[in-house]
Order: C-alpha cells, then structure tokens, then sequence
C-alpha cells in the first residue's frame, strides 16, 4: 500500500467537478482511497484525518491524493493529469489565444455589458464577495451558494434594496427568469403564474404542478430559506413579490415558504393584500385560517397551492380540496396494509428535497404519526444518529451531514438509494417513503440504480416473508430532460406506489402505517 | 428586478459550470466564468475588496489620479550632478540611494552590496572594498531606495552624490524625476561590479560625458519625450527590455545640439560614439519620464491606482497613489526566461531595479505587442505579445492614448494598474525584466518575463480599506 | 469585439448608470444613442466634446458594424454597443471628464469681436438666420409672454438636420446660459426651455434632443468655446473658435454663431455676474 499526491498550483475547479474527478480515480482498480481537493485549511484536515498525507499547499492550489497499490496510485494520478488539464489543451487557437480568459465579473461585464444576472455557486466563504461584485455592478443576483453568513446576507439585501436590485438565495436553489431555468429547475411552459419562494425543492413542486395541469410559469423567483427570519425582515420576498405585482405577464402570485416570523408574515401579507392581482400564499404547516386579506387565498399543501393558482388563473372559484382520503384509495392502501408481517409497523422516509421531507413530516403529525428526523418539524423528536433510522423516521438527505465532501443526493442519488435499500432490509418497516426530483442540474437517470437496489432488498425481504411497500412522488414535467412519464413508469414497473404530488404520497404512507398501528405485535 | 422581468436574461455564471450548460440546453444566453478564489484566496480580504469595487469614493479618485497621469508632460531639461539635484544627496550628506524597497545591508543581494560598495570607493569614502563594505554595514552611509527621492535606477539602481542624472519635468504639473545614466552592458555598477575599469568608466561619466551632455541637453531643441516615446513604440521599443529606437531618436537630438556647443571635437566624437554603441541608452531616460508621470498621480487620498512597482533583488514592492509612502513587499515571483549560453536558474539573482517603473506606466511588458523581437528573446510569439498586452487592459483603470500599439490597431497601452482589478482578476502585471547574475559584477546572464506578486497588491488594499475605515468613522 | 478605452467623457453623462436603449443614427464620426429618454453620442477623436458625449480614439467609426436600431448596454462604466461577437464597448471608467469652465468677465474689445463674429456668419449661415436670431432675442427682450408663437416659427425651421431655426436657439441657450448673460439671461433661458419642451416635436429627433439639452444649459465645447472667445479671447483664439464652429454642417455652425452673436449683443454685459450673484 503506498500513498501518492501531486499538487497543481493556481488551478481551481469547482466541487462538482473536482469529487466527478475523485470518483473516477476511487473507481479505478487498485485504489483504496483518492481525494482531489482545494487546498483549503479544512480540507487538508480532512486529508490528514483520512490517512491521504500532510500537506503544505496555498488555497488556490489543487491538491490530489490517492492511496493504494504502487502501480494504481500512478495510474491514478495519471488519469488524474488527464481530466484536470484536458480544457486547458483544447483551446490552442489563435482565435482562442486572442480571447482572454474571463476571471473576474467585472472582466465579464467589459465585454459584454448587457450581462444582468449573476448566478453564484461557489463555496460559502467567497459566495458573498461575489455577489456584493456583481451588485456593484447592477446586476441581479441568484446566490445558489449556502454557508453564507447571515450578516452578509442582510448587507446584501440591503446594498440590492437601495438599487432596486434583486438577491435571490443565499441557498436559493431554484428559478425561473423570463423562461430561463437557474439552478436546480424544472422545464415548464412559459404562463400568467409567477411564484416567489423561500424554499426550492417547494418551488420546483408548485411550478411542475402547475404545468402538469396545463398551466405555465411567468417567472419563479427564490428568496433562500433565512429570508423570512426576523433579521432579514423578507427583504427578497418582498422585493420579489413587488417584481412580479408590476410584471404584466403575470396574473396569479404564489408565495411558497415555511411560517415567517410574526412581522414578517404580516409585512408579506399585507403586500399581498394590497395587490390587485390573486395571491396564494402556502406557509407550510401555517394554520391556512390565519393567512386572510381580500384576493389573498391560503393553502395547506404545496400541491393544493398550485391547484389553487391553475384555478385562478383560468379564472375560476378557489375551492379547498377534500382532505380525506377517497374510499377507494383507503381500500386499496388497507389492502397493501393488510399484506406485511407483524413486524412491519413504520414508516422510514428518505428524501433528497428538504422541503418534501418537511411536508411529509407535517401531513404524517397530523395524521397522529410522530418522527424522528435529521431535521424535526416543530413536535417531532431529532434523530441522534441520522445514519441509523428509529420507529418513524422521515429523513432529509440533502441536509449538510450527508453532502459535506459528496454530491447532493438530486445529482447523485447512489447515496440515497442504499439508504432505501437498508430501509426495506429492516424488518420493522411497513413503508418507504421517498422523492424523485427531476430537472436542469438534477441526476440524469435517478432511477437506473434505485431499480436494481430495491428488486434485491425486497427479493431478500421475500425470502424473510415480508412485503415492503414503497411510496414516491416524482417531482418533474414531461419536458424535464429526464421526461418525467419515464420516470414513473420505471417507478411503477418495480411495484412503487407513485403519488401525484409529495402531500398525497405522505398521505398514503400515513395511512399505511396507521393501519399496521391498528394490527397489534 | 423590477427592470430585470421585462428584459432578455444575460446570465454569468460564476461557480458551477453545469448551470451554464443548463441555462444554454434551454435557449437562455449565459456566460460562464473562469473562477478562482480571489485576492489570493483569503475570504475576509475578498469580502473586504468586493465592498471596494463599487466605492464611489476610491472610483472618484482613481479618475482624479489617472487624470494627472495622462496629462504628465515629461520633458527632458537637465543633466546635474545628483548632489545638485537631490536634496538628500546634498553637501555633506553620506547617503546612496538604490533600487526596489526600503533593505538594510545585511539583507541585500550581491549586486546591490556590490554596486553600493563601488559607489563609496568612486565617493572616495573609503579606499578600499573592505572599508567601503563595513561603513555600508555600519550605517555611516546611509542606504535609502531611490524612489524616496523621486529618483529611478535600472539593476541595483545606485546613485550617489558625485553621479549625473538625467532631470525630467512633467511640464505640466512642476514635479522633477531623476535617473543615473546608463553605463552599457558587461562589467558595470547596475550589476554589482566595482572594478577599477568600472570606476574608470563611472568617472569618465560623471566628468567629461556628463559635461558634453549638459551642453547637448541645454542646447537641445525638442525636449518633450513622449512624442518621441510614443514613436519608439512605432518602432519596436518596448521602452524597458528593447531601447534601440529610442536610443537611436535621443541619439539624433543630442547629435544636432552637440555640433553648436563649441566643445571639443574629440568630447563630442567620444560622447557620440558613447551613446551609439549602446542600444540601452535610452532606459534611464524612459525610467525618468515614466517616474515623473506615476508621481503626478502619486498622493491622490482612496486612490487605488499603482504608482511604483519597484524590486531590491529581495523583495518586490507597490505603492498606491491613496496609501502615500507605504510600501508593500512579497518576495519576488520567479523569472520565466531564456539563459545566456553557461548560465541557468541557479545562477540568477531575484528580480531586481526601479525599471518595472516602466510597467508602472503601461510600457514595457504592457507594451509587448509593440516589441516582436523581445517576445522572441523571451521565448515567445508575436501572438503572445499581443495577448500580454490585451489582458493586461483588464487590471487598468483605461488606455494611454499618448502610447499606441499598431499591432492592436493603435489602441492605447494598457496604463493605471488598479490594484482592485489585480486582486479580484488574479491577472498579474507582466514585467519583461533582464536577470542579473546573484554574484556582484558578472552582470546580466539573460532576461525573460516575470510578473508583481499578488500579495503586494493584497496588502495594499487591506492599508487602503484602512483609510477607508477611518474616513468612515470621521464621517459618521 | 473591442474594449476601447474613452479619451473624454462629457459631465452631464452618468457612466456608472446601469441602463439600456439603442442606436438613433449612425454617422462617419459620430453615433448616436439613445438611452432612456437621453441622447448620448460616440465621438471621433477629433470631434469637439459635448455634455453626453463619449469620445474614442478612433478616426471613424465606419469599420465598426454599428446599425441603427442595434442594442445598447450601459453598465458600471462601460457601454457596448451592437451584436455579441461584433461589439464596440467603450469603457469609460477612469477617462477624465470634460466639463466647460464658462467666463466670468468681458474684456475691452468686446465690440470689435463682435464685428469680426458678425463678418463670419453673415458669410456663411444659412440666409434666414439673422431674421430669426433678432425676432427670438427681441421677443426675450421684451418680455417672454408672446415666447412660445416666436419661437414656434423658429423650432424645426430651414434646413439641415439641426435644422437652422435649431442652430440658432442653440446658440442664443449658449449665451444665456453664460453667467455674463446675468439673472435676466437665466431668467430668458428658464422660458425658452418651457417653450422647447412643448415644440420639440416640431423638429427632427436629434435636433430634439440638442434643443432640450442647450435649453438646460447643457451645451457642448464649440458654442461655449465661441461665447468665451467673444467674452475675452485674443483675436486668434476667436478666429478659432468661429472657424471650428463654422466648419460644422453646411450652415449649421454658422447659424449657431448667428444665435450667439444676436443674444450676445442684447444679453452679455460685464458685471452682469456680479450682479446677479
């Protein structure tokens, strides 16, 4: 076993990238373990921490690390030379040469004034310099970045309010600008709805929706999720909000976040009260009777707020949606119920979209199933060890623990699929609960491995005399690069229940679990 | 945003290159950028510098400083003893003046020991090496950089009191500039040596030359150099690495004023000959005239403009026009550079000379596009120097309309480094730069390309965000 | 695709604007763009500067593919102009700003230069412009209430695009603007821009333009250069700047000298600063 390292200096790469490249060097035989990183402080802790080597080396430099045998260390390191320098190869022309590489936004804005909108993913602790550029510069700002200290974000937000500037994020994770997706986004045909949203994975359900019921998107703006804190005072929401009320393609406004703080709540909703145009308001796990105000409708569920926009934007009446359960569907989930071992009695959610997982939590508590989590809704009880469900467990996998130094489980979902896998292995689950979000950004194929990895945990389970039920909802459209009826059908051909929409597949899992608390040890 | 809903999307993306495919996969325009990290990936100083790119304050200045610079009128009205010319070389003063950064002698790199050395013994301080060594050491003669006297000096850049130098007035504001004269190539004081032949010389120089071009200079009729600057760019000067132009240019002035001066023919014949046997003649006179116009921009309060870039073989250091006589110091960068035939790295000293003052000023390596043949010396392609210079535009408050490159279809040299723009770009200014051999006094073993060290124009904009602080604390 | 540098940018131009409009017209040395509701323009090197010029050093600007109707982008300092891959940006950051340094006193000799401005218009404007250069600056004169018809048949009238009735108000805005023009020159100049406000529309769209900006002082170096020279300049000096002024259009410049020498002689007095300060 040898340890082997080579470091470039000046070359920076961004994370996806650079843990695409650690991958490939991971897989190749012979390796044991293969880092290549930034040499940032922390990860040449990290490195040291893992048995890849001390290092000296500048924050800037690129770092690569592998461990194993003599000959697959060179190899790697090899493979390694290859993919980080293949760009700078490419472009040998004079045409090329005479084109300087663009390092700085305002380099950026030089040659092309028209530029408007900076979307920033890098890490945290340079996120907001960049965004603070850009505004300098006149430009609107998507802040896809997290780890970015609330100080910075309210001197942002201030800084952009005095410019009648916009800053969606930090940890804004979608939009949608004038039929330009950014971010993690879903295709959706350009329509009367624009939406303003506090949290992504909750914006990407309400614009699919709505495109699902054949409706459109006239922008879908994010604000972050600490924008409706005390602190921040919902700056973005309410610049946003001010932004799509002016904007004359849009008809109908959504408002998607969890409960602001009380002041909050009430500036938002007398913004939206003030406005001539219908606004949805859809304050998850928020009393729906307390969001009131003339042209001001509250909804319960991400779901029903995009049933509610499609209905007034058609220029129809607004009518809440039963919240049982039909009969038939009762039937039918008593019957897969009725069906498990005596052991089966919980439910074991794992979602990739923090939103999902916080909803599922809500409609399960109020259906009297209380969870353990990673990220507990007010009521639920935290789950110590995250790597290790309890009784109920409802799970966000895209929360830090699980993607620090690893992509988030909506690019790469291998992570989240073994996690389903134990899940059925465990012989006190009834159900599984889980998402699949599609769009730009996220995995191209999300199912290609989870197919593989539940027919064998549930052949097992067979074997064991246990039937585990699944139950997903896929959040997408049929224009998605992923083509969301494929998704389902593969969903479906591997015996999984698949929702309409996150609340129904939770209302289904609690419903399953509600009948095996019925059915005694 | 408001605004931002009605009009066409034009994204950059800074970060995640899938963005930038997404956003084009689905018809929008977008941009992606080539990001690093910036001033030099310390997250606090990146904050700190974004906060500065939109100060009105340090924009309003570096106008008010850019201003002063373009409007320098270098013209070229003396040739003095230093003694007559710098206040602190005066009568009686014991002091030498040398290149880059303040440096004590125990700190300093064999060519400047030995260029200060020979200066002492050619003052007569001491009779000897040893002597003139241990009163340098001792402090009885005091060392300070040139540029603390509005003076300039290639190499070692050693001037004292008994030496000529050439006396160059930005016509347009009154202040004075200063620079030794070149000795030529070989076995000379800018590289440490101190022989009795370079002595020889140096008193040659400072007694009949400078007599016959103290005349010349008096009776010379065009004195303003930046026309004649401006046509050695036409000509393939770089005006730092390649003088053969200009030299040539000042040659033809000096000639025609010398014939009317009524000195001897033989002074005339051997000052001529002088000045046409060295193609670097003009370097000195072109360090002068650029010192003249950075100093115009020099004192502007917030300015973050650089108007010294200067080496001591040790260290490289900047000044801004906003930070006053701070200095701010990194250790040299490497020289990227060809070798003379027996010679390698392992012979080269650190970068060393106030002549990347030329840099200062949008000449030398940002000029690269006018200079083919020294693109060549360095190892590179005519393509090359013109891509030097382009990207040299994107850390310079604006162009030098004065200095135009043909090979740019006459676009302006790229001058006002920016120290903001370095640090958040990460583009390094370029110097072309001669390298000197690390023992005193073998000279120059080659040349090649070198650039200013980021964490000079790091520390600088942490002194400037300083003032900025205090005026904010005044104000408030 | 170029960055060029700016030589000079005019005072009244906020470059550190973040806005966008399009190309208005396309001349050999000059374009003209029109950026929410104003008029800047992009000089030749050697075109005189004006309040929202931006002048580059170029000596033309027919090898740039600059169309009229073509995008323009204004952002932090720099201004592109036309289509990706074959766009000019000028980056105006740090060029210094041209800004008129107006006279403060008439030096003896006022008369004769008067005589010698006469002698170079009258050869050279357009016929009509006198008539009207005396009938506007009566019509100031003798109060500003009948203001509006006056200058109603001025606006847009004779030829040229400036058309010369415009070169001739822009030339008197360039004397009353003066602060030798006084409190009653500033008080005239308050009622010609009411008045141009609601003519404009008479006139060609550049000319519009000219109009509004001379109406609120904002004039260009050619005019004031000729009204500082009148003021107090050698006899070369204001040769000059009549030369320059003249060599402008067919008529054009001429006219506005008209204008200038009409309002000069009813409003330019020494002491008339003083006084008013």
């Amino acid at each position: 076993m040898s340890l082997r390292s080579r470091s470039y200096p000046n070359l920076y790469k961004d994370s996806v990238s650079l843990m695409t490249v650690s991958a490939k060097l991971a897989a190749t035989r012979g390796v044991d373990q293969a880092s290549v990183v930034m040499a940032t402080p922390a990860n040449l802790e990290n490195l040291a921490r893992a048995g890849l080597g001390e290092y000296e080396a500048r924050a800037n430099d690129l770092l690569v690390a592998v461990s194993g045998s003599d000959e697959a260390c060179e190899a790697a390191l090899r493979l390694a030379d290859e993919l980080l320098t293949a760009k700078a190869a490419a472009g040998g022309n004079d045409e090329a040469a005479a084109e300087q590489p663009l390092t700085s936004i305002q380099m950026a804005v030089a040659r092309d004034p028209s530029l408007n909108l900076a979307l920033i993913s890098v890490p945290g602790d340079y996120a907001a310099a960049e965004a603070m550029k850009a505004l300098s510069l006149g430009m609107d700002v998507m802040l896809f970045s997290d780890n970015v200290p609330v100080e910075r974000e309210l001197a942002l937000k201030l800084y952009a309010r005095e410019r009648d500037l916009m800053v969606m994020g930090p940890d804004c994770g979608t939009a949608i600008v004038g039929g330009v997706p950014l971010g993690f986004a879903n295709a959706v045909r350009r329509g009367a709805i624009g939406v303003v949203g506090a949290s992504g994975t909750g914006t990407q359900e309400v614009t699919a929706r709505i495109h699902r019921l054949g409706q459109g998107i006239s922008h879908a703006l994010g604000t972050g999720g600490h924008d409706l804190s005390a602190k921040i005072g919902g700056i973005s929401m309410l610049h946003g909000f001010a932004a799509l009320d002016a904007d004359p393609a849009t008809k109908v406004i959504v408002l998607v976040s969890k409960p602001p703080a009380p002041e909050v709540t009430e500036r938002v909703l007398a913004a939206a009260e003030r406005s001539a145009k219908p606004v949805v308001v859809i304050f998850l796990g928020a009393d729906p009777a307390s969001i009131k105000g003339e042209g001001v409708y509250g909804a319960r569920t991400l779901a029903e707020a995009a049933d509610m926009a499609v209905s007034l934007a058609k220029g129809g009446e607004v009518h809440a949606a039963p919240v049982a359960l039909s009969d038939e569907t009762q039937r039918a989930l008593d019957g897969v119920a009725r069906g498990m071992a005596a052991s089966q009695r919980y439910v074991r959610g794992a979602f990739s979209g923090g939103t999902f997982c916080y909803e599922a939590q809500l409609i399960h508590a109020a259906a009297g199933v209380r969870a353990f989590s990673n990220t507990p809704t007010e009521g639920n009880l935290l789950l110590k060890n995250s790597a290790k469900s309890r009784q109920n467990t409802i799970i966000d996998m895209g929360d830090d623990e699980f993607t620090r130094g690893r992509p988030h489980p909506m690019i790469d979902p291998s992570q989240r699929n073994a996690r389903i896998g134990e899940e059925i292995a465990d012989p006190e689950t009834a159900v599984v609960l889980f998402d699949v979000v599609l769009g730009y950004g996220a995995s191209a194929d999300p199912t290609a491995g989870l197919i593989g990895v539940v027919g064998a945990a549930r052949a097992k389970a067979k074997a064991a005399g246990r039937h585990v039920a699944l139950v997903a909802h896929v959040c997408g459209t049929d224009l998605d690069p992923q083509n969301r009826d494929g998704v389902v059908a593969a969903l479906k051909s591997a015996v999984v229940l698949v929702a309409s929409s996150n609340a129904e597949a939770a209302a289904w899992s609690a419903a399953i679990v509600a009948a095996r608390s019925g059915a005694g040890p | 945003m408001k605004a931002l809903l009605g009009r066409d999307l034009n994204v950059i993306n800074v970060g995640l290159e899938g963005f930038a495919a997404d956003i084009a996969a689905a018809g929008g325009q977008v941009t992606h950028l080539s990001w690093a990290p910036p001033a030099g990936a310390d997250p606090a100083l990146g904050w700190t510098l974004a906060g500065m790119i939109g100060d009105r304050r340090i924009e309003e200045a570096n106008r008010k400083a850019y201003e002063r610079y373009l409007a320098a009128q270098p013209w070229l009205v003396d040739v003095m003893l230093a003694r007559d010319a710098i206040p602190a070389l005066g009568e009686g003063e014991r002091r030498i003046l040398h290149s880059g950064p303040p440096i004590a002698w125990a700190s300093m790199c064999g060519p400047q020991k030995g260029a200060i050395a020979g200066a002492i013994l050619y003052e007569g301080w001491a009779g000897d090496l040893e002597t003139a060594e241990r009163l340098a050491a001792s402090g009885a003669v005091a060392l300070e950089p040139c540029h603390a006297h509005g003076a300039v000096g290639p190499m070692a850049g050693v001037i004292s009191p008994s030496m000529p130098v050439w006396v160059v007035e930005n016509a347009t504001a009154g202040n004075r500039a200063f620079s030794n004269l070149n000795e030529g190539l070989g076995k000379v004081l800018r590289f440490g040596a101190n022989s009795p032949d370079v002595l020889e010389r140096l008193r040659w120089l400072g007694g009949e030359f400078f007599t016959a071009m103290r005349a010349a200079v008096g009776a010379m009729k065009e004195r303003d150099l930046k026309p004649l600057m401006a046509q050695a760019l036409h000509m393939g000067d770089e005006l730092h690495n390649r003088n053969a132009a200009a030299s040539g240019l000042i040659f033809k002035r000096l000639a025609l004023a010398l014939l009317d001066c009524g000195l001897d023919p033989g002074v005339v014949r051997r000052a001529l000959a002088f000045v046409a046997g060295n193609d670097h003649f003009f370097l000195n006179i072109s360090m002068a005239a650029c010192k003249s116009m950075s100093d115009a921009a020099q004192g502007v309060p917030f300015s973050s403009m650089a108007t010294v870039m200067a080496r001591n073989g040790v260290n490289f250091g900047i000044r801004l026009s906003g930070t006053g006589d701070l200095w701010f110091e990194a250790p040299a960068n490497p020289v990227d550079g060809l070798y003379f035939p027996g010679y390698s790295v392992e012979d080269a000293a650190a970068d060393l000379g106030d002549s990347a003052i030329t840099e200062t000023n949008g000449l030398g390596g940002f000029a690269m596009a006018a200079s083919p043949a020294i693109v060549q010396f360095v190892g590179g392609t005519p393509a090359d120097a013109t891509a030097n210079s382009r990207r040299m535009l994107a850390i310079t408050l604006g162009a030098n309309p004065a200095f135009t490159l043909p090979a740019l279809n006459f676009a302006g040299t790229p001058a006002g480094i920016d120290a903001r723009l370095v640090a958040d770009s990460g583009v390094l200014p370029i110097i072309n730069t001669g390298i000197a051999h690390k023992k005193a006094g073998v000279g120059q073993i080659g040349a090649g390309i070198t650039t200013a060290p980021m964490a000079c124009f790091a520390d600088a904009l942490a002194a400037l965000a300083q003032t900025l602080a205090t005026e904010n604390r005044r104000t408030s | 695709m170029a960055v060029i540098a700016a030589e000079r940018v005019g005072h009244a131009l906020d470059v550190d604007c973040n806005c966008a409009g399009a190309v208005h017209s396309v001349f050999s040395r000059a374009v003209n763009l029109e950026i929410e509701g104003e008029l800047w323009t992009l000089l030749a090197s050697d075109c005189a500067d004006l309040p929202f010029g931006i002048r580059l050093p170029v000596r033309s600007f027919e090898a740039f593919a600059i169309r009229e109707g073509g995008s323009v982008h204004a952002r932090a300092g720099f201004v592109g102009v036309g289509p990706p891959g074959r766009r000019i940006v000028a980056d105006c950051r740090a060029a210094p700003r041209w800004a008129p340094s107006p006279p403060f006193a008439i030096a003896p000799g006022f008369a004769a230069r008067l005589a010698r401005l006469s002698q170079a218009a009258t050869a050279r404007a357009w016929l009509g412009s006198r008539a009207m250069a005396r009938e506007a600056t009566r019509s100031l004169q003798s109060g500003t209430r009948l203001l509006e018809d006056t200058l109603a048949g001025i606006v847009g009238c004779g030829p040229g695009l400036t058309p010369a009735g415009d070169d001739v108000l822009v030339g008197i805005l360039a004397v009353l603007s003066s602060p030798l023009a006084g409190e009653t020159g500033a008080q005239a100049a308050q009622a010609v821009r009411c008045a141009v406000e609601r003519l404009a529309p008479r006139t060609t769209a550049v000319s519009a333009h000219m109009l509004r900006q001379a109406a609120r002082g904002l004039l260009g170096r050619m005019p004031l250069d000729l009204v500082g020279a009148l003021a107090g300049g050698s006899a070369d000096e204001l040769d000059c700047a009549i030369r320059s002024i003249a060599a402008t259009g067919a008529t054009s410049g001429a006219d506005v000298c008209m204008g200038v020498l009409e309002a000069a002689q009813a409003f330019m007095r020494s002491g008339a600063y003083e006084a008013a300060a």
